[in-house]
Parts: C-alpha cells; sequence; structure tokens
C-alpha cells in the first residue's frame, strides 16, 4: 500500500486535487505505515519504551507532523520540492507507525490529547478553508479548497467518533452517547454489573 | 524524578524543537500560513532577481523587466489574460485608478505600469492594443506587454510566483497581486490586489526614497 502510494502516477493523481492531497494521500500514507509497523512494535518495544514513556515522544511526533502538514504553504511547497516529497513520506511514516508500536504504552490522558488536538486542528482548518475569501494555496482551485474543507470537518468527526472509541474500549453508539449524556460519566454496561 | 523518565524527557524536548522548527521555517516564523503571504514577505526581506525574458508590448517595442530601467523609472507590474472578466477586470480597473493616480501626483516619471499577459498565444499584440485602447491606457506610463516566445512563460512566472491553473472551459484561475520592481529590475515588493494606494507607495517610496509619506 505505501509503496503503491509512493509510485508515481499515485502521486500525480492524488496530489493534483487539494481535496485527494491533504484528505486521502496524506492519511493514508500514515495508515499504510500504521499498518506496516504491526510486526515492529514488540522487536523494538524495548529500546522504544526507555525514549517514549508514556508516549510522550510519540504524542510530539504526531503533534507536530499533522499541524505541519496542514499549512497551507506546506501543500504548495511540496509540490515544487522532492526534497519535501520525500520529508512528508517519511515524517507521516514515522508518525503512523510511531502510533502502533507506542498505543500500549501511552498514558490515557497523552492519548487524550493527542485526540483533542489532532480534532480541533481538523476543524479549525476546515472552517478556515471555507471562511476563506481567497485561496490558500497557488497550485489549487478554490472550490477544490471548499471541498478539502468541508471533508476536514468530518474527518475531525471520523477521528472523534473512532479515536474515542478506541481509547474506552467500546464503539461509540448512539444509545451509549445517549446514557452518558443522562449519567454522569461512563455508563454501566449490563455486563458490568 | 525517576531516573528513567530522564531519557524520554530529553528526547520529548529534542523532538518538539525539531518540530517547532519545521513550523517556524515553513510559516517564516509564523508570519505566513499561505504561499501568497510568503512571497510577499521573501521578497520585502530580499529583492528578487528576475530571469531575462523578452516581452514585447503592444506597439511591438521590446520590453525587459529584469533590466534595470533606463529611465530609472519603478514598474508596478501585474499579470493577466485579455479575455478575463473576474480578477483580472477588477484588477485592470484599479490600474486605471492608479494612472490617474500617478498623473495626479506627478509621478510619472518615477512610476510605471505593466500589464503582462501569460497567454501570449490568445493576447496578440493586436489584442493587447485594443485592450489597451479600451482602458484608456496612457503609453507612456501603462504599457501592455506578452512573452515573444511560450517557452519563456513559465519561468517569468515562477519567478514571480504566479501560478496559472487552465479550467476547462478555457479560462484560467491564477493568483494576482501588485508585483513592484525597483529601478535596477528586481521584484522588490508583492502588494494584494485590493490595496492600490499601498502599492502606489510602496513604488513612489522605492523610487523616491523613505520620505514618501504614506497613502
Amino acid at each position: 500500500m505505501l509503496g503503491l502510494l509512493a509510485s508515481e502516477p499515485a502521486r500525480t493523481l492524488l496530489e493534483a486535487r487539494m481535496w485527494s492531497h491533504m484528505t486521502v494521500q496524506i492519511p493514508a500514507i500514515a495508515v499504510a505505515a500504521w499498518l506496516l509497523a504491526a510486526s515492529l512494535a514488540r522487536p523494538i518495544a524495548p529500546l522504544l519504551g526507555r525514549v517514549d514513556r508514556g508516549g510522550l515522544s510519540t504524542a510530539i511526533v504526531l503533534m507536530a507532523v499533522s499541524a505541519y502538514w496542514m499549512v497551507p504553504r506546506a501543500l504548495d511547497l511540496v509540490l515544487d520540492s522532492a526534497v519535501m516529497e520525500v520529508g512528508k513520506f517519511v515524517s507521516l511514516c514515522l508518525a503512523g507507525a510511531l502510533l502502533r508500536c507506542s498505543w500500549g504504552r501511552m498514558a490515557s490522558g497523552v492519548k487524550l490529547f493527542v485526540l483533542a488536538t489532532l480534532v480541533w486542528m481538523l476543524w479549525a482548518v476546515g472552517v478556515i478553508m471555507l471562511m476563506a475569501e481567497s485561496r490558500l494555496c497557488n497550485a489549487y482551485l478554490f472550490e477544490d479548497q471548499i471541498l478539502t474543507g468541508q471533508l476536514c470537518l468530518i474527518w475531525g468527526a471520523v477521528v472523534l467518533l473512532l479515536g474515542s472509541s478506541v481509547i474506552i474500549g467500546r464503539p461509540i453508539t448512539p444509545s451509549l452517547a445517549w446514557r452518558w449524556l443522562i449519567s454522569d460519566g461512563p455508563a454501566k454496561t449490563p455486563t458490568e454489573h | 524524578m525517576a531516573r528513567s523518565w530522564q531519557l524520554t524527557l530529553l528526547v520529548a524536548a529534542l523532538l518538539l524543537l525539531t518540530g517547532a522548527t519545521a513550523i517556524w521555517h515553513l510559516t517564516l516564523g509564523l508570519r505566513a500560513f499561505t504561499e501568497e503571504s510568503a512571497r510577499r514577505i521573501e521578497v520585502r526581506e530580499q529583492p528578487r532577481e528576475l530571469p531575462r525574458v523578452s516581452l514585447e508590448d503592444s506597439q511591438g517595442a521590446p520590453l525587459i523587466l529584469s533590466e534595470p530601467a533606463t529611465d530609472r523609472r519603478v514598474a508596478i507590474v501585474m499579470f493577466m489574460y485579455a479575455r478575463c472578466t473576474t480578477l483580472c477586470a477588477i484588477t485592470t480597473a484599479q490600474y486605471r485608478v492608479m494612472q490617474s493616480r500617478i498623473l495626479e501626483a506627478g509621478l510619472q516619471d518615477h512610476v510605471r505600469l505593466i500589464t503582462v499577459s501569460f497567454d501570449p498565444a490568445r493576447d496578440t499584440r493586436e489584442v493587447l492594443a485594443e485592450t489597451a485602447q479600451r482602458v484608456g491606457a496612457d503609453p507612456e506610463s501603462w504599457r501592455f506587454a506578452r512573452p515573444l516566445q511560450q517557452h519563456t512563460l513559465a519561468p517569468l512566472l515562477e519567478s514571480f510566483g504566479i501560478h496559472v491553473l487552465p479550467l476547462a472551459d478555457g479560462e484560467f484561475e491564477h493568483n494576482a497581486a501588485f508585483h513592484v520592481l525597483d529601478a535596477q529590475g528586481r521584484l522588490a515588493r508583492i502588494v494584494p490586489v485590493d490595496q492600490p494606494d499601498w502599492a502606489l507607495w510602496e513604488a513612489a517610496r522605492l523610487a523616491l526614497g523613505d520620505t514618501v509619506a504614506g497613502p
């Protein structure tokens, strides 16, 4: 999957539009690295554990990488620079792989912090794109930017639901959310009685 | 603090520094989040040399933007295509106002306007001459020009930071700004298209020095 994403035709295709560049290619690279890192997690755990206690280092990489690739200028520059293109793949692979390898070690407070940061950044970027009166990227069309903004908002919601489901260890269903709203804190499920 | 945390904190601090440096670099010190504002900041801090590209104006006279003007005039350059009815029409209307401002202020010996077409295939010399006449351009202070050779267009646009995206209906989507060239033919200021007075002021300051009063 990573090889496919890195291939010339796939890059040309996905980078031709802002929406596919930002909301398909960039997350897909990280997800591909996340999938690949499955077998890596155990062997490097002893080493990684020493420099990444509580998932702190991973959290910083995740936030820095996601913040960097949400700056509109980064999307413009990466189109004209092979060095930045390599940097994009490397940084996103690092973020995806680290997430896989250190998730089990990550403190729940750190998990929540990373999740909240990623969600508000996606929503902020989405709103900025929808509110901008001119183009934020010189290489992409205005209508493309609107679509990208909408997709960023949707991504924010998806990441919020997926991430919080993973953190609490069960899918967030409407009935579960409802129970939370009318009772205080996480509800007891019938199996816990 | 437990010794086991020391290595993690050190690595985390280094990663934070690396990430912050990268973002600082990308945004020119948290000043530019878009390429459009980045190029404004970059040329202001370091005037940019332009490639030597031969243009011809609507009267057939040669024009090379990168060469020092023989009359030492500062130039305000904008890019457009003649059929455009949206952004270019607005900037062209602003150029008309700026032309009269230049004449009113007696700046015609110091500041000139240049409109360059990025669609030389359709914007022939005749088309440009007709456009110049239609908008009432004074040939002494406002010239319309086109690249003589199509292949010189891309490096010229790239040096200015202009991106032209062809649309399906034969129109173009493009970024626009007032590009102020100093008397040596370097790109010295970029001013947003909604700030014509600012562009004139920057041009006047480049021509006459920092004593020019603000707009």
